[in-house]
């Protein structure tokens, strides 16, 4: 099983981070004394700027959820297409070849989902299996992988894409001034992308997926996620995140390397979720990495903030489209969401 | 026309603030710890000062609270800020 290609989309209309502080500031100033505060905490997430789904001026007019859902819906379509056709064109793999798809988010919903909208706007074929997955929230780009690399192990021959569109933009509270939500509104951007897989019967270019692991992390629940309130998605966001990191993440990554007949030595791409400043840092420690290992994931969190399920498929496609490792070379998808959980998968170039 | 609130008045306030945004039920005193006390992480010792910020409409230092441990750290903290609030629109 290998990933064949990856390919991204951004919705164009991006935003450096003091625009976007200047379109909050008059938000803010209905509740907050210091605004300045809250600009120095939208400067600290070390994000530069941001893709959102909508012109910002468009945001004003998303005053149900329904009307953000809606916006979720199109805008998904739009840049899923262009994510998916992307990572099918460097695969070298037609539209028709495509066998399964897998569709994560964490930041809309749609019955019929988006993979199905995608093949009436695509012509994928109507053989496809479908497998939209909503919940696993950041650490879906790697679980989706690794749920891609189980199902290939079955049908050796077959093709499946992983498509993942979030649009964290369209979950904003903007009448929610909470501490969390205000983080949550500095950090997170909009995007897609996907990534093109193929089972071990298949030539293909790119790196093996030689195993994956999961972990879940007992009585954790509030560590992240979202509580539904009539106005749609409201952050659930500890201080925890990087705790858990520090706690967890070199045990857990040890012993599955270990069992791999690895150490972290053997590491030669860390393909990192960039999940925020804090977190990236205490990984940085946790796993005792140098100063560059983890530069693909600070650079795609500066460049369009966090994605959610879709960044870590970015890191690997900046990877994979650079300077790829050399051939025989290990590298190390990460990433942690909300259960509290994480996914792992070994990859060989 | 200034109104100047005596220390008391400032630890009710913060006691108001702890039990409205951090779900605290009890009472504080100066010689309580914040973090023990309200189970201070960097998040909720940041909505905190927010939530302080606004209660007593003051601007605190940035980074001050990096060297609030009690809570008569806080109460001087804020009476500082209100000092120099009011010194600045004299």
């Amino acid at each position: 099983m290998k990933v064949s290609a990856l390919g991204s989309a951004l919705p164009p209309h991006h935003y450096d981070q003091e625009r976007l502080i200047q379109a909050l500031r008059a938000a803010w100033a209905t509740r907050h004394y210091n605004i300045d505060r809250l600009e120095q905490l939208h400067r600290n997430v070390l994000v530069g700027g941001r893709h959102l789904a909508l012109p910002i001026e468009e945001y004003e007019e998303l005053t149900t959820w329904g009307k953000a859902n809606d916006a979720w819906i199109r805008v998904a379509q739009d840049v899923g297409e262009s994510a998916v056709r992307r990572a099918l064109d460097r695969a070298g793999i037609g539209v028709d070849e495509v066998d399964a798809m897998i569709f994560v988010t964490v930041t809309g919903v749609a019955t019929p989902s988006i993979e199905a909208r995608l093949m009436n706007r695509m012509g994928l074929p109507s053989r496809m299996k479908r497998m939209p997955i909503f919940g696993l929230g950041c650490v879906a780009g790697t679980a989706g992988i690794a749920r891609a690399a189980d199902y290939l192990r079955g049908h050796p021959r077959d093709v499946v894409v992983l498509l993942s569109v979030e649009l964290c933009s369209l979950t904003l509270q903007r009448n929610d001034l909470s501490v969390p939500n205000l983080i949550a509104s500095g950090l997170f951007g909009d995007g897609a992308a996907a990534a093109v897989l193929v089972g071990s019967e298949r030539s293909a270019t790119g790196p093996r997926i030689v195993a994956s692991r999961s972990v879940f992390y007992p009585d954790s629940e509030r560590v992240m996620g979202w509580d539904i309130s009539e106005r749609g998605f409201k952050i659930v966001l500890s201080a925890d995140v990087p705790e858990v990191v520090k706690r967890h993440l070199r045990r857990d990554v040890d012993a599955f390397l270990g069992d791999e007949g690895l150490t972290r030595r053997d590491i030669a791409a860390w393909i990192s979720h960039p999940g925020g400043s804090r977190v990236l840092e205490a990984m940085q420690e946790a796993l005792e990495l140098d100063a560059t290992a983890l530069e693909p994931s600070w650079r795609t969190l500066w460049e369009v903030g966090n994605l959610s399920s879709t960044s870590v498929l970015m890191v690997l496609e900046s990877i994979m489209t650079g300077q790829t490792p050399s051939p025989g070379s290990y590298g190390l998808m990460v990433a942690m969401g909300p259960g509290f959980c994480s996914e792992l998968v070994l990859l060989r170039w | 026309m200034t109104f100047r609130l005596d220390d008391a008045q400032i630890l009710a306030g913060i006691a108001d603030v702890a039990r409205r945004e951090l779900s605290f039920a009890g009472e504080l005193e100066r010689e309580t710890s914040l973090v023990d006390a309200l189970k201070l992480d960097s998040l909720r010792l940041l909505t905190l000062v927010v939530e302080l910020e606004n209660h007593f409409r003051v601007a605190l230092e940035e980074g001050s609270e990096t060297g609030i441990s009690t809570v008569g750290d806080l109460v001087d903290a804020i009476r500082s800020g209100l000092e120099s609030d009011s010194s600045n629109t004299q």
